[in-house]
C-alpha cells in the first residue's frame, strides 16, 4: 500500500514543504533551511527506492478520477524515473546552492516556497501517467517559475517575466489544443511504453498529425526550439540558482521531456515514423542546434552565452528522439540527464564568478582560475563535457547520437553534430583559455571574500558534486545505474519486440 | 604481475596527477615526472605477450592489451616521456614553473599511456583527447611573445582533428567494429565508404602525427613550447598519432586504390618539402619541426604503399620507423634547448641522434631505413627510389643545420643535464631494444647504401656553412625567431608565475627536500635505466 503510493509520496515531498515554507515567517532561517534540506534528501531517497523498484520491473501507479472521462494518473515507469531522478538529484544541489546564494536577501520565504512548488510541478511532469495530468503540472510549472524569474523585482526582471509568461502561456494553449484534438479522436490518452495510438484508423491520421504539431509547438516553447526560444536568453536575469534550474531541470527539460513522452509513449516511435512526424522534428532540432551555437558565439555576457548554449544543447534530445532507431533514442535520453548535469555545473560556476568576483562579462574572467581554481576547474569540466570531449558525459551523448544518425540512415546529421561541436569549442574554449592562461587584469569588479575557501562552501559543494558527476557519467558510463545504462533500459522497453 | 604492470602504467601517472591537483604538493609531485612513465616502460618490456586486462567499468567497457604494434611504440613513448620528464626538472626553461608543469604533464602522460593500452574505441579516444588537450596547457608554459598564438593554432588543429576522428570512429563503429578498436580495420575495409572513413581517420590522427596538410600548427608550437615539452610533443605524442593510424587503417585488408598512390606522392613531397623549408632556418626547433614533417612524410609514403599494395608487412616497418624517430627526435629536442648552456663538447653529442635520424650505419635509423627499403623492393616501388634518396640527403642537411644553429647557443660552462645522457643512451641502444626487422649488417655495400646520402648531405652542408654566417631570417619567420632570441627566461609575463609567498621555514625545508630528492632521482633513475636496458637486451635476444 505504502509502496504503491510511492509516486504520491514523491510529489508530496516537495508539495508539503512548499506550503509549510509559505507559512514560515521570513526570519525563521534555520527552520526553513532544515525543512528544505530534509525535503530534498527525503525526495532523493524516495526516488532512489522508486528507481530500484522500476529497475526490477515494478510499476507504481496512483489513479483517481478527476472528472468523468479523465483520470488523474501518477505512474512511475522507467522514463519517469529518468526525469524524476535527474530532478531530485539536481534539486538537492540547487537547494544547497540557493540557501547560500540568498543569505541575507529579502523575500526568502516566497523564493523557497515557489522553489519547492516548482520542483513539485517537475515531479508531477515526470510522474504524469496521461496527457491531462501532464498538462496540469505543465501549467503549474509555468505559474510557479514566474515568481522565481522576476524574483529580483527590477525593471529588467519584470520585463523578462512578461516575455516568459507570454511565450509559455501561448505554448500551454497550443499544448491544450493539441490534447483536445487528440481527446476528440480517442479520448483520454495514457502514456504507454511503445505508444497507444497505433490502432487509430488511417482516416484520422491527418488529425493525429495536426495534434502532434500543436503539442510539439506547445512543448517546443519550453524546450526552446527555434524559433520559439526567445524567452530563454532573457530569463537569465533571474538569480543564478533559478537559471541553473530553468536550464538544467525544470522548464527547458520539462519541454524536452514532454516531447519524449509524446513521441514514445503517446504515438510510439514506430507509429510516429509511420506518420512521417520524425523528419520535420529532426529538421527543427538540427536548425536549433546550429542556430543556438551560432548565437552563443556572439554573446559576451557569460550567462547569456550559456543560455544560447542551452538552446542548442537541449535540441540534442529532440534530435535523438527524432532519429529512428535504438541508438538514437539512447543518445537523446542520456543527453536529457547529461545536459542537465553539465549545464547546472556551468550555471553554478557563472553564479560563483558573479557572486565572488562580480564578474558577469566573459572578458572580465581573465586569470580567474588563479583566484578561484575549484570553480574554474568545474567550469572547464562542464565546458569540455559540452563540447563532447571524451571521457566526459557529453561525449557519451554525442557518440550515441552519431551512431543513431548512421543507424537511421542519415549520416548528414553527423555533420550537424560535428559543426555544433566545433561551435561549442569556439565559444567555450576561449573562456577556458581566459580562466587559466591570461594574467589577472587588475582588481575584480566587485570582490567578496568568504572565509577559508575561494567562495562560499554553499556554492562550492554543489559545483564540485555536479562536476564530478559530469566526469563520472562519462568515465563510468558502463556502470550499473549510470545514465547510459538507464537510457538503454528505457530503450529496450520502448521498441516493439 | 602483468595485470599489475598494466594497471600501474596508467594508474601511477593518474594518481600522481590527482596529487598534483593539490596546489601545495605540486612542486614535490613535479619531481616524479621522470619516474611516472616507468611502469609503462616496464609493461612494454616485461609483460608476457598476449596479456589482456579487462576494464569493464571504464567508459563503455574494454580491455587493456599490448600487441606487436603497441609494444615497441609504448616503449619508445614511455622512454621519451621519461627523458622529457627528467629534462623538465633540469631545463632552465621550466625552472621557474616547476609548480605549473606537473599538472598538465601528468594529465597528458596519463592520456598517452591510456591510449597505448586501450583496445576499446572509447578508451583510446579518451586517452587521445586527454593527451591532446593537456598538451595545450604544456605549450602555454612557454615564454615567447607568440606563445598564445601558437597555442591557439594548436587548439584549432586539435579540435579539427578530434572532429575528424569522431566522424571516422563513429562510421567505423557502426560499420561493424562496435566498441572494439581491433575490429576497426576490418570494418572499414568491408564498408562501402572505406575511402571516406580512411580519410577521416588519416586526418584525425594526422594532426598529431604531422601529416602534411594538417601540419600547420607544428612549426609555431615547437618554437614556442619550452624545450622539455618539445621533447614529448615531437618524440612521444607524435607517435600516438602513428599508433592511431596503425590500429585503425585497413592496412593489408584492402587496396584503397585512389588513396594509396596519392599518399605516396604526398609523403614524398612532404619529405622533400620539409627538408627544403627547414634547411635555410637558423633556429633549431624550427629546423627540427620541419624535420618532423619530413620524417612523417616518409611514414606517409610507407602508409600509402601499405594501403596501395594491401601488404600488412608494412605495419612492423612503420612501427619501427616511428619508434626510432620518436626517440631520436626527443633527444634532438633536448639537446637543442636554447636556454641550456652546456659546454660545446657536450653539445657535440647531438651528433649521435642526428646520425641516427639520418640513418647512419649501425644506428637504429639504419635498421629502420633498410627495412623500409626491403619492403619497398618487395612491392616494386622503384620509381620512388631517387626521391627517397633526395629526402635522405635532405634529412642529413637538416641535421647539419641543427648543428650549425646550436653552435651559436653553446654558452658558458654549466653542468650537463643528466637527462641528456639518458637520451643519448636511449638512442645509442635503440638498435638493440627496438624489434628491428633488418639486422645490422656489415660490408661495403651496406656502408655505401647508407653512407652516400649522409656524405652528400654533410658535404653540401659544410660547403654552405663555410660560406655563410647563419642568419635566422627566411620565409617570414624572422619575428618569431627574434622573439625567441630576445626572451628572458627567468622573467615571465605573468607575475603570478613566481612561487607563492610561503613562510620561509617551510620554503627552506621544501627546497632542502627538493635538493635531496633531486640528487636522489638521477641515481635512482640511473639504476632503473640500467635494469630496464639490461632487461630489454635480454628480452630482445
Amino acid at each position: 500500500m505504502i509502496a504503491s503510493f510511492l509516486p504520491l509520496w514523491v510529489l508530496a515531498s516537495s508539495l508539503v514543504p512548499a506550503i509549510l515554507i509559505f507559512l514560515l515567517p521570513e526570519q525563521q532561517r534555520g527552520a526553513r533551511t532544515a525543512l528544505n534540506l530534509t525535503a530534498a534528501v527525503l525526495k532523493l531517497v524516495l526516488v532512489a527506492i522508486m528507481t530500484w523498484g522500476v529497475a526490477q520491473g515494478t510499476v507504481y501507479e496512483v489513479r483517481f478520477a478527476m472528472v468523468p472521462g479523465a483520470d488523474f494518473i501518477l505512474r512511475a515507469d522507467a522514463m519517469a524515473c529518468l526525469f524524476a531522478g535527474l530532478s531530485a538529484l539536481l534539486w538537492f544541489f540547487t537547494t544547497v546552492y540557493a540557501i547560500g546564494y540568498l543569505e541575507g536577501a529579502p523575500n526568502r520565504s516566497r523564493f523557497f516556497g515557489f522553489f519547492s512548488l516548482c520542483v513539485a510541478s517537475t515531479m508531477g511532469i515526470a510522474l504524469s501517467g496521461n496527457l491531462i495530468t501532464f498538462l496540469l503540472f505543465y501549467e503549474l510549472l509555468t505559474l510557479s517559475t514566474y515568481p522565481l524569474v522576476v524574483h529580483r523585482g527590477t525593471e529588467k526582471a519584470l520585463a523578462a517575466g512578461r516575455v516568459y509568461l507570454r511565450y509559455t502561456i501561448t505554448g500551454g494553449a497550443a499544448l491544450l489544443l493539441g490534447i483536445a484534438v487528440l481527446y476528440s479522436l480517442v479520448g483520454d490518452v495514457e502514456f504507454l511504453e511503445t505508444g497507444s495510438l497505433r490502432s487509430v484508423p488511417e482516416s484520422a491520421w491527418p488529425q493525429l498529425r495536426i495534434a502532434f504539431a500543436l503539442m510539439i509547438a506547445g512543448l517546443g516553447v519550453k524546450a526552446a526550439l527555434v524559433p520559439l526560444h526567445g524567452w530563454l536568453p532573457q530569463a537569465m536575469v533571474a538569480p543564478a540558482p533559478v537559471s541553473a534550474l530553468l536550464h538544467a531541470v525544470a522548464v527547458v527539460k520539462a519541454g524536452a521531456f514532454g516531447i519524449v513522452r509524446v513521441v514514445y509513449d503517446v504515438y510510439g516511435i514506430e507509429f510516429a515514423r509511420q506518420l512521417a512526424l520524425l523528419t520535420p522534428l529532426m529538421i527543427v532540432a538540427c536548425a536549433t542546434i546550429l542556430w543556438g551555437s551560432v548565437r552563443a558565439l556572439a554573446q559576451t555576457d557569460l550567462k547569456r552565452r550559456l543560455a544560447f548554449s542551452t538552446v542548442s544543447q537541449v535540441s540534442y534530445i529532440a534530435l535523438g528522439v527524432s532519429l529512428f532507431g535504438p541508438l538514437g533514442t539512447i543518445g537523446g535520453l542520456v543527453h536529457l540527464l547529461h545536459q542537465g548535469i553539465m549545464k547546472v555545473t556551468l550555471f553554478y560556476c557563472a553564479g560563483n564568478f558573479a557572486e565572488t568576483l562580480g564578474v558577469h562579462d566573459i572578458r572580465e574572467l581573465d586569470g580567474a582560475g588563479r583566484r578561484m581554481p575549484i570553480t574554474s576547474t568545474a567550469f572547464t569540466i562542464g565546458a569540455f563535457g559540452m563540447i563532447g570531449v571524451p571521457p566526459l558525459a557529453g561525449f557519451v551523448s554525442k557518440w550515441y547520437l552519431g551512431l543513431g544518425a548512421f543507424e537511421a540512415g542519415m549520416p548528414w546529421v553527423l555533420g550537424v553534430l560535428i559543426v555544433s561541436s566545433m561551435l561549442n569549442a569556439a565559444y567555450f574554449l576561449p573562456i577556458v583559455h581566459r580562466l587559466w592562461f591570461r594574467p589577472i587584469a587588475g582588481a575584480w569588479p566587485e570582490e567578496h571574500t568568504f572565509g577559508r575557501f575561494e567562495t562560499s562552501a554553499w556554492f562550492l559543494v554543489p559545483t564540485i558534486a555536479t562536476a564530478l558527476f559530469t566526469v563520472g557519467a562519462g568515465l563510468f558510463a558502463g556502470a550499473p545505474f549510470s545514465p547510459l545504462e538507464w537510457a538503454m533500459l528505457i530503450t529496450r522497453r520502448e521498441y516493439l519486440p | 604481475m602483468n595485470a599489475m604492470l598494466f594497471a600501474a602504467s596508467v594508474g601511477v601517472p593518474f594518481l600522481l596527477w590527482v596529487a598534483a591537483c593539490v596546489p601545495a604538493w605540486r612542486r614535490t609531485v613535479a619531481l616524479t615526472l621522470p619516474i611516472a612513465p616507468l611502469p609503462a616502460l616496464a609493461a612494454a618490456m616485461l609483460s608476457s605477450p598476449g596479456t589482456s586486462v579487462p576494464v569493464p567499468w571504464l567508459m563503455l567497457g574494454g580491455t587493456w592489451a599490448l600487441d606487436g604494434t603497441r609494444r615497441p611504440l609504448l616503449a619508445a613513448m614511455a622512454l621519451v616521456w621519461c627523458i622529457g620528464g627528467w629534462f623538465a626538472l633540469e631545463s632552465p626553461s621550466l625552472a621557474t614553473k616547476r609548480h605549473a608543469v606537473a599538472w598538465p604533464w601528468l594529465f597528458s602522460l596519463t592520456g598517452n599511456l591510456w591510449l597505448a593500452l586501450a583496445t576499446d574505441i572509447g578508451g583510446f579516444y579518451s586517452g587521445f583527447a586527454m593527451m591532446s588537450f593537456g598538451a595545450y596547457a604544456l605549450i602555454m608554459l612557454g615564454d615567447g611573445v607568440h606563445t598564445r598564438a601558437a597555442g591557439r593554432l594548436y587548439l584549432i588543429y586539435t579540435v579539427i582533428g578530434e572532429m575528424a576522428l569522431l566522424g571516422g570512429l563513429l562510421a567505423a563503429s557502426i560499420a561493424g567494429a562496435g566498441n572494439q578498436l581491433g575490429d576497426v580495420p576490418s570494418a572499414v575495409a568491408a564498408s562501402p565508404h572505406a575511402l571516406w572513413i580512411t580519410m577521416a581517420l588519416l586526418v584525425g590522427f594526422g594532426v598529431k602525427a604531422a601529416l602534411f596538410g594538417v601540419h600547420g600548427w607544428l612549426r609555431m608550437t615547437y618554437a614556442m613550447a619550452p624545450a622539455p615539452v618539445r621533447v614529448v610533443l615531437g618524440g612521444a605524442m607524435i607517435n600516438a598519432g602513428v599508433l592511431g593510424w596503425l590500429l585503425t587503417l585497413p592496412i593489408g585488408l584492402t587496396t584503397l586504390d585512389p588513396l594509396g598512390p596519392w599518399l605516396i606522392v604526398l609523403g614524398l613531397f612532404a619529405a622533400i618539402y620539409g627538408a627544403a623549408r627547414g634547411v635555410p632556418l637558423g633556429y633549431a626547433p624550427f629546423v627540427l619541426g620541419w624535420s618532423s614533417v619530413s620524417q612523417m612524410g616518409l611514414i606517409t609514403v610507407l602508409l600509402g604503399a601499405a594501403l596501395a599494395s594491401g601488404n600488412s608487412g608494412f605495419i612492423p616497418v612503420i612501427t619501427l620507423y616511428a619508434a626510432h624517430h620518436g626517440v631520436a627526435k626527443g633527444a634532438l629536442f633536448a639537446g637543442s634547448d636554447e636556454t641550456l648552456s652546456v659546454r660545446p663538447a657536450y653539445r657535440r653529442w647531438l651528433l649521435l641522434p642526428a646520425l641516427a635520424l639520418a640513418g647512419a650505419p649501425f644506428t637504429s635509423g639504419a635498421a629502420a631505413k633498410l627495412s623500409m627499403k626491403a619492403e619497398f623492393a618487395m612491392i616494386e616501388l622503384t620509381w620512388a627510389d631517387p626521391w627517397l634518396s633526395v629526402a635522405a640527403v635532405g634529412t642529413t642537411l637538416l641535421m647539419v643545420r641543427v648543428f650549425w644553429s646550436t653552435e651559436r647557443m653553446a654558452g658558458e660552462a654549466m653542468r650537463t643535464p643528466l637527462s641528456w645522457w639518458l637520451a643519448l643512451g636511449s638512442v645509442a641502444t635503440a638498435v638493440w631494444w627496438l624489434p628491428l626487422a633488418a639486422d645490422v649488417q656489415s660490408g661495403a655495400s651496406y656502408l655505401v647504401t647508407l653512407g652516400w646520402p649522409i656524405a652528400a648531405g654533410v658535404a653540401l652542408g659544410a660547403l654552405a656553412w663555410s660560406r655563410h654566417t647563419p642568419r635566422p631570417t627566411v620565409f617570414g619567420e624572422r619575428s618569431a625567431i627574434q622573439s625567441v632570441d630576445v626572451q628572458v627566461p627567468a622573467k615571465s609575463k605573468d607575475s603570478d608565475v613566481s612561487p607563492r609567498p610561503v613562510s620561509t621555514a617551510g620554503a627552506e625545508r621544501a627546497s632542502a627536500w627538493d635538493a635531496r630528492l633531486r640528487s636522489a632521482i638521477p641515481v635512482l633513475l640511473g639504476v632503473v635505466l640500467l635494469v630496464v636496458v639490461a632487461a630489454l637486451m635480454t628480452h630482445a635476444t
